[in-house]
């Protein structure tokens, strides 16, 4: 849900990249109906109910078994980008099924490139032989959210004639290297590299390196610590810390390696929930669910262990009050 | 009160995700490596007709009328 209503919120960026926007999901029209009042969306939600469209796609979640009504049914959640001529361009899924596509990451894989955008927290530093390197938090118009996969992109500019390296380089040179030093709970998947150019050193061979300017991204979530359903205080912002070790070199001679440390400071957004009192779940008519009885049942099933009930109580109020508040509470820049 | 600290860890994934059901459970669990993600890249992206929330009849080709185009499947607005 929080993926939708950020997708709702980024709509002009894929206006403006001239992509149209479609969601699929087995839901009923009237339960989609509920949800794009109350927030408000105005791109299609398309009823798959029976989950034709999924089954045909072969991208049914075949670990829920038909047993598990109302969940049978559900797709691997991911998207497909397709080009003018109507063929799939590119299309993500991520091992983690609770993990979603930010709206920019979405427009990048579609456009095949990093559209970096002023919105997102950024900085900027230069060592002592005139390299400049920004780290700027990518996706999500800049705020963390569970959820919702964000991209970490280093930008490394290099000034003429200066190189630093890809792996594999020889014993006692070093390879360009990017590490995560905080905050506690901010999980990654392996840097997204930019292709590099062939270098020839006499001696020693062939050495892939880059010039120039390089972006470099991380993709990267919040996990339970940072950002969580089931959480009612929010820390307001995270600090991330990146560490890049590099040995940068001309054709004459090497540098020693260093390590610079970036940090920006990111928002930390809250969670969407489903919409107050709306709709039906798919395949159980009679059974109207809200906010309440949502978490009402992850509290009964052990998610949230309350220390009694009265604070239970008192959680499931403050944080229905939250979800009342609007779609994405204040937290929102754009 | 912190809840995220009383959370049972059985419920928390690999990812470091928090959810309603077990991490067992599975809705929750990863997709394999090599599980099916339908159609490919290069291919031709298969057409439908769904009913939109918005009352409209969407046939996704003649829709997108020439356009680049997401097509984004989740689980559910509802839950």
């Amino acid at each position: 849900m929080t993926q939708l209503v950020e997708l709702q919120a980024a709509l002009p960026k894929f206006a403006e990249a001239g992509i149209r926007l479609y969601a699929i999901s087995y839901d009923e029209i009237g339960a989609l109906a509920d949800f794009v009042e109350h927030h408000e969306i105005t791109f299609d939600l398309l009823a798959d109910q029976g989950s034709k469209v999924i089954r045909k796609f072969g991208i049914l979640n075949h670990y829920v078994t038909p047993e598990q009504v109302p969940y049978h049914g559900i797709p691997f959640p991911g998207t497909y980008l397709i080009d003018e001529d109507g063929d799939v361009s590119a299309k993500v899924f991520h091992r983690s099924l609770a993990q979603r596509e930010s709206a920019e990451g979405l427009i990048d894989a579609a456009l095949g490139e990093i559209l970096l955008r002023s919105e997102g927290p950024t900085t900027a530093h230069a060592d002592d032989s005139g390299i400049e390197f920004s780290l700027t938090y990518h996706g999500g118009a800049g705020v963390l959210r569970g959820g919702t996969m964000r991209r970490l992109v280093i930008r490394v500019d290099l000034p003429e004639g200066l190189h630093i390296y890809d792996e594999p380089v020889p014993t006692g040179m070093v390879a360009t290297s990017f590490t995560i030093v905080g905050p506690e709970g901010l999980r990654s998947l392996p840097v997204e590299k930019p292709p590099t150019e062939s270098l020839d050193l006499p001696g020693v061979g062939e050495l892939q390196v880059w010039s120039d300017t390089a972006d470099f991204a991380i993709p990267v979530w919040a996990a339970d610590e940072i950002a969580s359903l089931v959480r009612a205080d929010n820390p307001g912002y995270v600090t991330i810390e990146v560490d890049i070790t590099y040995q940068a070199c001309d054709d004459q001679a090497c540098r020693l390696p260093r390590t610079e440390r970036l940090a920006v400071d990111v928002p930390v957004g809250s969670y969407v929930g489903p919409a107050l009192g709306g709709g039906g779940m798919p395949g159980a008519a009679t059974t109207s669910m809200d906010t309440g009885k949502w978490l009402g049942e992850m509290v009964k099933r052990g998610i949230a262990a309350a220390p009694d009930a009265d604070a239970a109580v008192a959680y499931l109020h403050r944080t229905r009050d939250t979800f009342a508040a609007g779609p994405l509470g204040d937290s929102v820049t754009d | 009160m912190n809840m995220a600290n009383d959370v049972h860890a059985e419920y928390v994934d690999e990812f470091g995700m928090v959810g309603p059901l077990p991490a067992s459970d599975g809705q929750r669990q990863p997709l394999d490596a090599d599980a099916p993600t339908g159609p490919e890249i290069g291919s031709r992206f298969p057409d439908f007709t769904l009913p939109s929330a918005s009352g409209r009849t969407v046939s996704f080709h003649h829709d997108r009328a020439g356009q680049r185009a997401a097509v984004v499947f989740y689980r559910s607005a509802v839950w």
